[in-house]
């Protein structure tokens, strides 16, 4: 049961990784909850668009003179937060090409080369691994890297989402590996700390919904499509 | 100083138009820098300016409800009304209807609101900032969204 506060507190980036998962899979498949959240964001985006300009509106003279100061301040933002409009955390288009979000991500992440990664990246290590055997259905909590769902996308090929602490990523299967289609590291918070992964999850759910045919798999489905190596046209 | 955007943005969520809002700026700076020395030296910069900045709202209320009878009620919990008049042809935020709705969410759900969703802040960061436990922020914001969405529906 998912409720108004808690799709709020999704949009946020409040929730732990694992309810999160869950909320994305209920939305995946329910369009009532896609349109609240929908409506939600909208309102964010208005309250951005509303007032994130005045970041960029010269400072009147009588406050710089208070500190003594004639020379404009630098733009908001400080190192790591999103105070753009679009770069807002619930603020992404629906459609947004993978090489563009990767670009915009790259600059903040070079701090975690662990997770780094390229358009195409061939991903292997703890990620490929669990992408490989780990199920939605039966992951735990301890898990370090939590699968969202899987799905066919319009090319024909398997994809899943999965997330770990520092990031949301969705991976589709060609031939004998996993290849990386869209990363996301989570947003820095004002505090400094990662962890909120708001804006990621909300941005790979997006790509996903222009992906997906039909639904995301279900438990059997998932299983199914795990045992038959993740060829597509298992059923 | 590099806080001054934000600062005015904050500002500007919270009050009628930018006038208004760089007024309470202006207070804002005048009481950061005469009380520099109350700042933790552990603490961050901004979180502090931006308590002093919501107070200073606080206090801007409290006397503009004394002095002039037409402005409207902004108690806690009182009802909504939309901010009217007062609108100049250059100041474009004002016209907005997510403005005028922001500007009639009661005290306690627009403070919520300004910092989280205008500001950023996380709910831990912000309850911290208003001294209240992060379900009373929650509820406030739920409140504050229900109503916002609303509004924007209604458009």
């Amino acid at each position: 049961m998912i409720t108004e506060t808690e799709l709020m507190a999704y949009l946020d980036g409040e929730l732990p990784s694992k309810r999160r998962v869950e909320i994305e899979r209920a939305v995946a498949s329910d369009d009532r909850l896609r349109q609240l959240l929908e409506d939600e964001r909208k309102v964010r985006q208005r309250v951005g668009l509303c007032y994130d300009p005045v970041l960029h509106e010269e400072v009147p003279q009588h406050l710089m003179a208070m500190f003594g100061k004639r020379e404009q301040p630098a733009a908001a933002a400080p190192k790591g937060s999103w105070s753009s409009p679009w770069q807002r955390r619930w603020d992404f288009p629906v459609a947004l090409a993978a090489s563009l979000v990767l670009g915009i991500f790259m600059g903040s992440y070079f701090d975690n080369p662990a997770g780094f990664a390229d358009p195409g990246h061939q991903l292997d290590g703890s990620v490929a691994l669990a992408l490989d055997t780990q199920l939605s259905a039966t992951q735990t909590a301890s898990d370090p890297i939590q699968i969202g769902i899987t799905f066919r996308s319009q090319d024909g090929q398997v994809c899943r989402t999965y997330q770990t602490s520092d990031a949301t990523g969705l991976a589709c299967r060609a031939g004998d590996s996993w290849q990386l289609t869209l990363f996301a590291p989570n947003e820095q918070g004002r505090s400094g700390h990662y962890g909120q992964a708001g804006s990621a999850s909300v941005l790979v759910m997006s790509s996903v919904q222009e992906m997906v045919v039909d639904e995301p798999m279900d438990a059997r489905q998932e299983r199914e499509a795990r045992d038959a190596g993740w060829k597509i046209g298992a059923h | 100083m590099d806080l001054l955007p934000r600062l005015r943005r904050f500002a500007r969520s919270l009050t009628r138009d930018a006038v208004e809002a760089d007024d309470l700026c202006q207070a804002v700076i005048e009481k950061a820098l005469k009380h520099q020395d109350r700042k933790r030296p552990d603490g961050r910069l901004d979180g502090w300016i931006f308590m002093i900045a919501r107070n200073q709202w606080l206090d801007l209320q409290r006397r503009s409800r004394r002095m002039d009878g037409k402005l409207v009620s902004l108690d806690a919990e009182g009802g909504h009304e939309l901010m009217g008049g007062r609108t100049t042809s250059d100041d474009p935020i004002a016209e907005l209807a997510i403005h005028r709705a922001f500007g009639a969410l009661p005290r306690d759900q627009r403070e919520a609101a300004a910092l989280v969703w205008v500001e950023g802040y996380s709910y831990k960061e912000a309850a911290g900032m208003l001294s209240i436990p992060i379900g009373t922020l929650t509820s406030r914001l739920s409140r504050a969204r229900s109503w916002l969405v609303a509004q924007m529906e209604a458009v």
